[in-house]
């Protein structure tokens, strides 16, 4: 049967059904230009860029139309680890702008990049994980206004020093808070409660590993009216400094496991 | 080591949660038990046993505590039944 009389709706449940088997997507991919549309939207459903400017500029050379680009299949967004961005790169908008349907967004490992470039993404950004906890990341919270989902996972010390202006507006946060920050969780708390729409999540997570667990009480007392799952995570202090032994903890601890990333 | 601070963060952690709404506390802790455990430091535990207890039994929401065992401490096997007695006899304390 040629493709041209083979039914698109009946091809498209096909290629789904494949949606968790990238090595036959791919096959899929290269058997007709008809088959391309549907398989790259489950082959690029999950898009990672990992510890290496030569990723981005692998994607820029595989896709240099981005209104061509794959990108607006992408559901979830991974970058760590990259030097990736200024917010005066002038290539930034070409490779980033692209992924505008993203729902679940993490960066990690940014740190001296700025994140200005991911400013309102997507508006259909659910959930965020960040590395750090810099004043700027809640400007970034404050551009997805459906945003649910936040973790903020922090080994380094944050200033509390920091100018401070909260946004005017914030997502109404319902979903889950996962925070963790290694000593002296007082700076993103105090920007977390500062925020105008209020907390409302129904999950959080929160450790307790220094001697400022004052804040973090105030914190699970904020959300105490919406509060669903609280899981406590401790950590006495002697192993804060040792990160082997931090990694080791977190990594067994059942259901956190991606965390022991922080600290490879 | 574990600080005596700490588990009385928790209690004042948990005793703020208001919320009706709460169906599950997970609490997991890395400790270091000394060999001869103060009896302050018992008494912090048992009253956060108590507490837990009384949020399962009084407002149906289920607690679970999971150990993680560290390099150098005591085997908590032996500690966690005389620290969380009540958790523990009911089956809500975990060993990793």
């Amino acid at each position: 049967m040629s493709s041209s009389s083979f039914p698109p709706e009946i091809l498209d449940l096909i290629v789904d059904h494949l949606h968790d088997k990238p090595t036959t997507l791919k096959t899929c991919c290269v058997v007709s230009k008809s088959w391309v549309p549907r398989t790259r939207k489950h082959l690029f459903a999950h898009v990672e860029f990992r510890a290496s400017e030569s990723n981005i500029e692998m994607w820029t050379r595989a896709f240099p139309d981005p209104s061509n680009s794959p990108a607006h299949h992408t559901r979830t967004l991974s970058i760590h680890g990259i030097p990736v961005v200024t917010a005066t790169d002038a290539g930034v908008e070409s490779w980033i702008r692209p992924f505008h349907n993203v729902e679940h967004l993490r960066l990690e490992h940014l740190d001296r990049a700025s994140l200005v470039p991911f400013h309102g993404l997507s508006p259909a950004v659910r959930s965020l994980r960040l590395s750090h906890t810099a004043a700027e990341v809640f400007h970034l919270v404050c551009s997805f206004p459906l945003l649910e989902d936040l973790a903020l996972i922090a080994p380094y010390p944050e200033s509390d020093g920091d100018e401070w202006n909260a946004p005017l507006a914030s997502p109404r946060l319902t979903g889950s808070l996962d925070l963790r920050t290694f000593r002296g969780p007082r700076p993103v708390v105090r920007r977390l409660l500062d925020l105008p729409g209020g907390l409302h999540f129904s999950e959080i997570t929160v450790l307790l590993a220094n001697d400022d667990n004052e804040s973090l009480t105030n914190l699970v007392s904020r959300c105490s009216g919406t509060l669903e799952f609280l899981t406590i995570l401790c950590l006495p202090l002697s192993m804060v400094s040792s990160t082997p032994a931090t990694g080791q903890f977190l990594t067994v601890t059942r259901g956190y496991r991606h965390v022991s990333d922080c600290f490879s | 080591m574990w600080t005596r601070s700490s588990a009385q963060w928790i209690i004042t952690t948990l005793q703020t949660v208001e919320s009706k709404n709460l169906q599950r506390i997970n609490i997991c802790q890395a400790i270091v038990l000394p060999k001869e455990i103060e009896e302050m430091v018992c008494q912090e535990w048992h009253d956060l046993d108590r507490l837990l207890v009384q949020f399962w039994t009084s407002h149906s929401i289920r607690p679970e505590v999971t150990y993680v065992a560290q390099k150098g401490g005591e085997d908590l096997r032996d500690h966690a039944p005389s620290l969380l007695p009540e958790l523990t006899r009911r089956g809500l304390v975990d060993l990793v």
